[in-house]
């Protein structure tokens, strides 16, 4: 369903050029769960952007065959200060210029399958990480996307509420015929969630390997099969 | 360029902090009761009898329209300005220079000019009062937009907020606090220089009408007058930019 060919970002700061990304190419099925794995500043947040469509690439092109409806969710959530739990997540559909009372019926049920009931009338202020990225995730699920893209979603967040919103991602997964790319620099993460994992490298960020998870669902992080596919990451990474 | 930019985060930034002590104490209620109370029997006992009531409050009344209507003209001024330097880094480079050389320029050193061109009329007291407001409002704005995130920024994009609904769902109560800090310092700024503005000019106002008292030497009526134009900024101030401000902190990023 995506096609990125040749994919370059050159930023140009203070007349010093920074190559971002560097000929990244790879494709991405319909309704796969594809990650793209890889350390701190190796442009694998830029080239989310770019596939969002805020970072114009410098070269290369990108091919949807569907049209893409794409969902945002961001590592430190990006939402509305000004606005409540529930208005931030009909911004989108407000956005649209869906009328108040559709809001309401796909805000409500949002609102229940996300855990967030009693928060409603919140400001993201008074929310704990975990809930704001609840939010932050509803905001996007709220324009029905057919595409999710996830930036380090759970890296501010501690391990215990990391663990149950990846459960939560996962259950919206199959719930819906959606597909995700995901950027992390959580082995473990890319391994538990993943169909396939695209390893990055920095400076500039190039794309090294790709790896095959699989892993039955539902899957066990502490299983043999589970240590082994680590394994097999951490040696290509060190590859 | 630097150096502009630290400038207006610092006089932006001294100000929340001076309204976040005082807003703190939990005492304002009975603070601001009890000097009402000692103003108003103030008032009472020094008498109705020597001042004019009406004329005072007429010309209270006639300075806090121009104050007003130049206010309106100087946040409409003040926005659109931001807006257009903030579109691009080289628009920014150029002209924040300019606006920072402009906004040190005594706005009274016009005066003989708008005297030439309109007169000794009320609208050269409102074009003072224009110069005067639009600074501290334009450089709270300019900082407060350079503090927007850039991922709220992203995430109005992607959800669909380009345009004028860019403007109005995201930019406008992003600054409103902003326009609440910026325009308490430029009403504060205005009183002085509507003050001295209607002297010099000679339109009625709460100015000439202490001037008047001085002239012919009414020292009671002077302090009166001066203790009731404190009362009324006092209750200005309490009772609509405070509250403003309060209800602004919702609006504020983390």
């Amino acid at each position: 369903m995506l096609n990125v060919q040749n994919l370059t970002k050159i930023f140009t700061l203070d007349k010093q050029k920074i190559t971002a990304i560097e000929n990244v190419n790879f494709t991405v099925e319909t309704g796969e769960f594809f990650t793209l794995l890889g350390p701190s500043g190796c442009g694998k947040s830029t080239l989310l952007r770019i596939l969002a469509n805020v970072e114009k690439p410098t070269s290369g092109k990108i091919e949807w065959t569907d049209h893409p409806n794409i969902g945002f969710v961001f590592q430190n959530y990006a939402l509305f200060p000004y606005l409540t739990t529930f208005e931030n997540i009909a911004f989108g559909l407000k956005m649209q210029g869906v009328n108040a009372r559709k809001r309401h019926e796909t805000v409500k049920e949002l609102i229940k399958e996300m855990g967030l009931e009693g928060f409603e009338d919140k400001h993201p202020k008074e929310l704990s990480g975990g809930m704001k990225q609840r939010v932050g995730i509803a905001r996007s699920l709220a324009i029905d996307p057919n595409v999710l893209l996830l930036d380090e979603p759970f890296s501010s967040l501690d391990e215990f509420t990391a663990e149950s919103l990846r459960k939560l991602l996962l259950s919206i997964w199959h719930k819906r015929n959606m597909t995700i790319i995901l950027i992390t620099h959580l082995i473990r993460e890319a391994l538990e969630l993943s169909d396939r994992i695209t390893v990055m490298t920095h400076s500039p960020g190039t794309i090294e390997k790709i790896l095959d998870n699989t892993l039955k669902r539902p899957r066990n992080v502490r299983s043999p099969d589970f240590f082994a596919m680590e394994d097999r990451l951490v040696k290509l990474i060190k590859d | 360029m630097s150096f502009q930019t630290k400038w207006c985060y610092d006089k932006g930034m001294r100000y929340t902090h001076n309204i976040k002590t005082l807003r703190k104490r939990k005492h304002v209620l009975t603070i601001s009761l009890t000097f009402t109370v000692f103003l108003l029997l103030l008032i009472l006992v020094l008498g109705f009898t020597t001042l004019d009531a009406k004329q005072f409050f007429f010309g209270f009344g006639e300075s806090l329209t121009r104050v007003s209507m130049a206010y309106i003209v100087a946040v409409f001024l003040a926005m659109i300005l931001t807006i257009f330097v903030s579109a691009s880094h080289k628009i920014e480079a150029v002209s924040l220079p300019i606006l920072d050389v402009l906004q040190s320029f005594p706005s009274f050193a016009l005066f003989p000019l708008f005297v030439v061109w309109f007169g000794k009329t009320a609208i050269v007291t409102i074009f003072i009062l224009i110069i005067t407001m639009i600074w501290p409002i334009l450089f709270t704005l300019l900082t407060a937009q350079k503090q927007i995130k850039q991922d709220v920024n992203e995430a109005a994009k992607i959800f669909g907020a380009t345009g004028w609904k860019y403007f109005y769902y995201v930019l406008l109560p992003l600054l409103f606090p902003a326009i609440i800090t910026g325009s308490i310092v430029s009403w504060g700024e205005a009183w002085e220089a509507i003050i001295a503005a209607e002297i010099i000019v000679g339109v009625p106002g709460v100015g000439t009408y202490l001037a008047q008292a001085g002239t012919n030497n009414q020292t009671h009526i002077l302090v009166i007058g001066i203790l009731l134009l404190l009362l009324l900024l006092f209750i200005l101030n309490k009772y609509i930019w405070l509250s403003l401000l309060n209800s602004s902190t919702r609006y504020q990023q983390e």
